[in-house]
């Protein structure tokens, strides 16, 4: 069989030239390589009769009809969702633009939130100490003031 | 560029390009109306495309690539609908009856090889109509005489796969035509 698919080769290479002495004897031999060896030479022949054959001569009218439906097509409106189509691509350039800049926008000071939470429950604190001073000192002068008034009622 | 400018455009394209496209479709769909109807859509896509056009490859590539792709679809949207081409069968079950080494013992003797040679060139162009799309384009642009590389650029691959798919195309040929011999 490589045998075989050696002289293939050397037939595929040489389909219409002089063939060696040992692929001639080689295809009296093989009945199978004497086959491909014919499939090769018409496939080659009609190919290239193929490629000498002249051009068809192009329909009478094709050309006028191809052009009108080009006008008709031209002047035709275009549908919003080719508009839209057409435009798609410079949307979603926008679109994955915005979302960018959205996201860095919201998500940038993120990287600080442990710090801003750290913050604002020490600012709490700091403000719930200040509230309950503050309350302290005037429940503290209220009994203040109401104790002088008393002392102050009991004087006179 | 505004619409008037891309009308007289095509129009030039057109008057260049069309026979060699139209002949191009008549090869790959083996039907002269499918190709007048390929031809008109090719040219009506080329224009719409048009304005998208970037002379990043040569203006008659892009036609091929799009004639290329308008007969994909069309074999796409006939296979979905069950549509299939019916050049084969009436001159296969002719010929059947008798192989074409038979033939040439008859009609040797009559001088009749003109008549064989036909006869073949028929039968290889009925296989060729056959094979898958993949290898039927690549083989109809090497007959209508591209280079690998025109046919690489068109087939948007490298010139080696173009080569290896010219190939196979006629490696299946062959293999269809040797019960026949």
């Amino acid at each position: 069989m490589r045998v075989c698919n050696n002289f293939r080769k050397c037939i595929q290479a040489s389909p219409s030239g002089g063939l060696p002495p040992d692929l001639k004897a080689h295809l009296d031999e093989c009945k199978d390589c004497a086959k491909y060896y014919s499939a090769t030479r018409i496939v080659d022949g009609v190919i290239n009769g193929l490629k000498n054959q002249s051009e068809k001569e192009l329909p009478i009218g094709l050309r006028t009809q191809i052009l009108e439906n080009i006008r008709i097509y031209a002047e035709q409106k275009e549908p919003f969702f080719r508009i839209f189509l057409n435009h798609i691509k410079p949307i979603s350039i926008a679109a994955i633009a915005m979302l960018v800049i959205v996201s860095a926008i919201y998500l940038l000071p993120c990287r600080n939130t442990a710090n801003a939470r750290a913050y604002t429950s020490d600012d709490f604190i700091s403000q719930s100490i200040m509230q309950a001073k503050e309350s302290y000192e005037s429940n503290a002068l209220a009994q203040k003031t109401s104790k002088v008034l008393r002392t102050g009622g009991d004087q006179r | 560029m505004n619409q008037q400018d891309d009308y007289g455009n095509i129009e030039e394209i057109i008057k260049e390009y069309n026979k060699k496209i139209f002949n191009m479709l008549c090869s790959l769909s083996g039907n002269i109306e499918e190709a007048k109807d390929l031809t008109q859509e090719t040219f009506i896509k080329a224009y719409r495309k048009l304005r998208s056009f970037q002379n990043r490859s040569d203006i008659y590539t892009w036609l091929y690539r799009i004639a290329v792709n308008c007969w994909k679809n069309k074999v796409r949207y006939n296979r979905r609908r069950g549509i299939y081409r019916t050049i084969s069968i009436d001159a296969k079950a002719d010929d059947n009856k008798q192989t074409i080494a038979d033939k040439i013992e008859d009609k040797t003797a009559s001088g009749e090889q003109k008549a064989i040679h036909e006869d073949m060139q028929k039968r290889i162009d009925i296989e060729m109509h056959l094979l898958p799309p993949k290898y039927q384009i690549p083989l109809t642009l090497h007959i209508k005489e591209l280079s690998y590389e025109e046919i690489s650029k068109i087939l948007k691959c490298s010139v080696g796969t173009a080569k290896s798919l010219v190939f196979r195309a006629k490696e299946k040929l062959k293999e269809k035509i040797m019960p026949y011999l």
